[in-house]
């Protein structure tokens, strides 16, 4: 099956370029990224949404956000990509993605490429609340 | 079977205590503590390798799946890329295994099969030679 997750992830890195935006090597650890405001994220992506992909069990998980550390990304991925350029070690099947609204986020780390992945990522460093899923359930991957 | 829902989770701080015994001789710290990251908690440890120029990795990944957890182990290296480059870094990354983990109690884990697994991608990371590195594919997949 053709995909462009390779010109996906290209086109998202020039944009981030072009805004300007820094984006951390992928040997920079959480410790080492400043917190920046989700309207400063959300500016840098234009306004796109951040993309937290999901396996099936997981799909009522986060109606009430989270308080724990999340990676996101805001690069398109089929669920067979997400495990290569994520670098995901187990190869369940991300089937759902939620959409998360960066305005409505605080202490967001990144953008940093992925380790052993080549991706892009942000991390949220104390979660998500509920109002920052767009559509407010997660969304299948197709 | 219990769900796992927050970092201090004693699974997730009895799994921490494995890596850092596993990295311990070569030098391995903490990179990204556990967070979840699209489907499982994962944790990230890392060691810098000055002579050849590489960045590597053992990662673990904790996910709860219908019949039970599961941790999955991962071993890699990469080349040091600077701020703002274009350029992506060659890497090699291996998935060294997977673990079935029954019962909610992580006293009843397979302790000694997650140590080898985890002493199996140390050696492995450390192991890679710059020579092995390929580049990421930058055509459509």
């Amino acid at each position: 099956m053709a995909t462009c997750s390779a010109i996906a992830t290209r086109l998202d890195e020039e944009m981030l370029a072009l805004r300007p935006a820094v984006v951390y090597p992928s040997h920079t650890p959480l410790s080492a990224m400043p917190a920046r405001p989700g309207a400063d994220v959300a500016a840098e992506l234009g306004g796109r949404y951040l993309l937290r992909y999901l396996i099936r069990k997981q799909y009522r998980q986060f109606t009430t956000g989270s308080t724990s550390l999340q990676y996101v990304t805001p690069t398109p991925y089929s669920p067979i990509e997400v495990i290569s350029w994520l670098a995901l070690p187990t190869p369940a099947r991300r089937e759902f993605v939620l959409f998360l609204d960066a305005t409505l986020l605080s202490d967001v780390r990144g953008p940093r490429r992925v380790s052993l992945g080549g991706g892009l990522e942000y991390l949220l460093a104390s979660g998500f609340p509920a109002n920052a899923i767009v559509v407010g359930w997660p969304v299948p991957v197709v | 079977m219990a769900q796992i829902n927050q970092a201090d989770d004693p699974k997730l701080v009895a799994m921490q205590l494995l890596m850092d015994e596993a990295g311990q001789a070569a030098s391995f710290q903490e990179f990204d503590p556990f967070g979840e990251r699209h489907g499982s908690w994962q944790r990230t440890i890392h060691a810098w390798s000055a002579p050849d120029g590489l960045d590597r990795y053992v990662i673990a990944a904790v996910t709860s799946l219908d019949d039970g957890n599961e941790v999955a182990v991962m071993a890699g290296a990469e080349e040091r890329s600077v701020a703002g480059s274009a350029v992506r870094p060659r890497f090699r990354r291996f998935d060294v295994g997977s673990i079935r983990l029954n019962g909610d109690s992580h006293n009843l884990w397979p302790t000694a099969d997650i140590k080898n697994l985890l002493a199996q991608a140390v050696r492995m990371a450390v192991e890679i030679q710059p020579v092995q590195l390929e580049e990421m594919q930058l055509l459509a997949s």
